[in-house]
């Protein structure tokens, strides 16, 4: 078995990864609000915010995350959402302003320290990246998907080096050394995913007319 | 798909003007930066904290601030920082005393409060050929007046892996108990407000 | 809906479908053709300056309009390629042209942004943007005029992506994956060679993979040099830095021409009445060149002692080796194509051959630079320029003017007036000559004072590209007439 086969079958398998074999959106929900309620309380705000690793790389996933999968609106919602958002722009808009918003230093700052920005964080990160995000996926085409992709992976890369390079600390509640770990870990998140993406793109099986399952699932879907 | 395209444009403007006002119209990015423009906008009317000088007596910052006063916030052991801001000390007190000014007290208010006895902070003065009359050191006593002091700057101290504090470099300005200007240490604005008597 | 009805309405909206991508590959042309015309008059003034003797020219002034003229010819070459090659690959796989118009319009924005930072802001710190240099102007320019040009770059890498990731599903969704429109699978013997796969199929394919590749590196670098100019504390490693810069500038600007052979692919054979099909040595070039164009840009960091000399040495070696696959293949498919056709010699298929050779003898000058102990002297002079000026004039122009002349005939040969041709090569090549000789003498690149001795090549270049531009007019002037009368569908 030669490489081309082994990426060809790899890419396959998350070509053919669907929607509907993440968890179902009760359970997401419940996740959600226990990592909610868990962020609130004294005890597991101060696990959460101990440090930034956990802080950035644990908590925020898990709400944009958990965010996303639990999003089901009512068929109301949905079509006053499909009426004023029919490609998705303003979830756009709205995705990439609370993603830049919590890129701020300042503002992860802020959460640890006052209860009300906490409180934004906990709400406004699955609905405003969680949520936007899988309506923007939901409704936009293509092009735009990979656009979106591309940002946040460019983002996360930004990110991950300005905080290796930054003599400053540019958390007042972290420690300069924890920003550089944070920064390689967000280096090594934008490298495994880079490399994922290239063999997606480059060895993936697109040709969906000689694909049954996938027409199927996708005139499901 | 006009009113679409309005509704774009609002909801960019929207978040821009959100984004905008959370950062001071983009100029601070970082919690240290927050503060000092904060501060700078808004002074922050302080209550009277109640601290231990060096002599061993409770002083009050009502006591203290009938003058200018320039604040800084160190711990005896620091290695690093708090050694630039004794070395800043020992200059500003220089400039303090050729101007002839009196109405200047530089303060320096340990964050160590445990280990920063009296008789350590006399010795971080000592180190830095510093001067009692112009050179306040105390530190608080109580828990509670260590949380007024932090809450009321917005000072963050966080402790390092080597038993030490990490905190910010900056010297505060109080005016008749009102914190009116946060700057870094290095900033020569210093020296302007002490020749000149007042905060520019 | 009855079944004729349905078969009608759709045959209609193909052929709206199909002359909206005639009208917007016409667009392109248009404004391409115009921004090349006035980026030559930059250009001219340029040598002009240095020549001392037509022109007097401020020093300032001088690096300004090279920035311009760096960042405007990068730019139009960049959309006048995109075209070229949007309308050959739109003839196998559906492409969107609300994306292309999108993104004609993102770049219309991001031209203003980078004029106005120039023009108005006086950054003129050279389209490269070299790091730290933006930030460190002296006062000539505001860091506020620095971040709109990097901005503006980041957008110009926005608009391009669109189209390619357009181009990138177009070629998924018809051939499976990027790697079997880059022909691997019959490269790899995993299929019998399809003559029937198209070359432009096999040329996007490539061209997508590198320069998205490109864009991606170029929106990380171009956000840290925006960091760096807003905050100077943050100071990335100044060596990754320009690794970073050159990988996106060089693999963006040679991408433009690999783009644009798509047109010799798709109008050579039609002159020649002979077909080019992909064989396993055309795969093998293009599948090299994809991994070569992205690893060949470390010439220009030959000089740099914080090199490796491993890194240097592999950088030689891939220089010599990056641009000869794909010509080879090109090259001598051209001529073996050309030879003994009978093919008919007008203003389309004489730029087509002028491009193909401009291309091929334009590997000499590159690879000469591209040796360590020549590149030590040689780089920071005109011969660099001189190197890219002959792909770019000799090799990139002819072919995109090239389409456009095949455009405006419809595709009938031997209509257009080959004269100007021949001014055209003629002033290019001696455009070229002057700065490869000014090179050999050691003369520098970027001064804007030339010494007396050095400035009588200065004013032949100012004369070769006055020619140049003329032959340039007189070729696309009545392209620019007869432009909105093509009807040469682009579309299936």
């Amino acid at each position: 078995m030669d490489i081309l086969t082994l990426c060809n079958m790899a890419s396959r398998r998350l070509n053919n990864w669907q929607l509907n074999e993440l968890p179902a959106p009760s359970t997401a929900r419940a996740l959600l609000v226990f990592v909610i309620m868990v962020g609130i309380t004294p005890a597991g705000a101060m696990w959460f915010e101990s440090s930034m690793t956990t802080h950035m790389l644990v908590q925020l996933p898990l709400l944009i995350v958990l965010g996303a999968v639990c999003y089901q609106p009512k068929a109301q919602l949905n079509s006053f959402l499909t009426r004023i958002d029919p490609l998705g722009a303003i979830a756009f808009i709205c995705y990439t302003g609370w993603m830049l918003f919590w890129m701020l230093p300042l503002n992860l700052d802020l959460a640890t320290i006052e209860p009300s920005v906490r409180l934004l964080k906990l709400i406004s990160v699955p609905i405003g990246i969680g949520c936007c995000f899988r309506w923007l996926w939901h409704q936009s085409n293509a092009v735009l998907k990979c656009v979106v992709v591309f940002e946040t992976w460019a983002s996360v890369t930004r990110l991950g080096w300005l905080y290796i390079e930054s003599p400053l600390q540019l958390c007042s509640s972290y420690l300069i050394g924890e920003q550089q770990r944070v920064g390689t870990l967000l280096l090594v998140i934008s490298g495994i995913s880079a490399t994922v993406a290239v063999f997606y793109s480059l060895f993936g099986s697109f040709n969906k007319k000689n694909d049954s399952t996938l027409a199927k699932s996708t005139s499901n879907g | 798909m006009a009113v679409y395209a309005m509704n774009i444009v609002l909801s960019l403007s929207i978040a821009l003007g959100l984004l905008a006002w959370r950062t001071s119209n983009f100029s601070s990015f970082t919690y240290e930066t927050d503060r000092r423009n904060a501060v700078e906008a808004r002074p922050v009317q302080l209550s009277d904290w109640q601290l231990q000088s060096s002599n061993g007596k409770t002083v009050y910052l009502s006591e203290l601030s009938d003058q200018l006063l320039l604040v800084d916030f160190v711990y005896t052991r620091c290695p690093t920082i708090c050694r630039a801001l004794g070395s800043r000390y020992e200059q500003l007190q220089r400039v303090i005393n050729s101007s002839g000014n009196t109405q200047i007290t530089l303060l320096s208010i340990s964050i160590d409060p445990i280990y920063d006895t009296p008789q350590q902070l006399n010795s971080y003065r000592k180190r830095h050929n510093g001067l009692k009359d112009t050179w306040q050191l105390a530190r608080p006593i109580t828990d509670h007046a260590f949380q007024t002091i932090i809450s009321e700057t917005g000072l963050r101290v966080i402790p390092d892996k080597f038993g030490g504090f990490t905190h910010s470099d900056t010297i505060h300005l109080i005016e008749n108990r009102k914190l009116t200007k946060i700057k870094p240490w290095s900033s020569t604005d210093w020296e302007n407000i002490i020749l000149s008597g007042k905060n520019s | 809906m009855s079944i004729t009805e349905a078969t009608s309405n759709s045959v209609e909206d193909s052929n709206t479908h199909t002359k909206n991508h005639l009208n917007l590959v016409k667009l392109y042309l248009a404004i391409g053709i115009l921004v090349y015309a006035l980026m030559m008059i930059a250009g001219v003034a340029l040598r002009a300056a240095q020549g001392a003797s037509y022109l007097d020219m401020n020093p300032q002034l001088f690096y300004q309009i090279m920035t311009l003229h760096g960042a405007g010819m990068v730019g139009v070459t960049g959309l006048a390629g995109l075209a070229v090659n949007w309308y050959f690959l739109s003839r196998h796989v559906l492409l969107s042209t609300k994306i292309f118009l999108s993104a004609l319009l993102l770049s219309l924005i991001a031209v203003a942004m980078i004029i106005g930072s120039i023009l108005i802001g006086k950054f003129a710190a050279g389209w490269t943007f070299l790091y730290p240099l933006p930030a460190k102007s002296l006062g000539i320019w505001s860091i506020a005029s620095a971040v709109t040009f990097a901005a503006g770059l980041l957008v110009l890498g926005v608009a391009f992506l669109l189209v390619y990731l357009d181009m990138a599903i177009a070629i998924s969704k018809k051939y499976g994956n990027l790697t079997r429109g880059l022909g691997l699978h019959m490269l790899f013997g995993r299929a019998p060679v399809d003559t029937s796969h198209p070359t432009t199929v096999v040329a996007s394919s490539m061209v997508i993979i590198v320069n998205v590749a490109g864009i991606a590196v170029g929106a990380v670098v171009l956000i840290m040099t925006i960091a760096n100019l807003i905050s100077p504390a943050i100071a990335p490693d100044a060596l990754l830095m320009k690794h970073l810069i050159y990988f996106f500038g060089h693999v963006f600007i040679n991408a433009s021409i690999y783009s644009a052979i798509t047109a010799v692919y798709e109008i050579l054979p039609k002159y020649t009445r002979r077909p080019w099909t992909v064989s396993k040595p055309f795969l093998a070039a293009w599948f090299a060149a994809t991994f070569m164009v992205m690893a060949v840009y470390p010439h220009h960091l030959l000089m740099d002692f914080a090199m490796p000399p491993w890194a240097a040495i592999a950088g030689q070696i891939i220089s010599y080796t990056s641009g000869i696959p794909v010509l080879v293949v090109t090259a001598f498919g051209g001529l073996t194509l050309v030879y003994r056709s009978g093919i008919r010699w007008d203003a389309c298929s004489s730029l087509l051959v002028l491009g193909l050779f401009g291309w091929a003898a334009g590997v000499v000058p590159a690879v000469i630079d591209g040796m360590i102990r020549v590149n030590m002297v040689m780089h920071n002079t005109l011969w660099v320029p001189g190197h890219f000026h002959f792909y770019l004039i000799l090799g990139m122009l002819p072919m995109v003017l090239g389409f456009a002349a095949y455009l405006t005939t419809n595709g009938e040969q031997g209509k257009s007036n080959k004269i100007p041709v021949y001014i055209y090569a003629a002033g290019g090549i001696t455009l070229c000559m002057s700065f490869l000789v000014s090179g050999s003498l050691s003369i520098p690149r970027r001064f804007a004072v030339h010494q007396e001795s050095w400035q009588w090549l200065g004013n032949v270049g100012a004369i070769a590209g006055t020619t140049v531009l003329v032959g340039t007019l007189l070729i696309a002037l009545p392209i620019l007439f007869r432009l909105p009368g093509a009807t040469l569908s682009a579309a299936r």
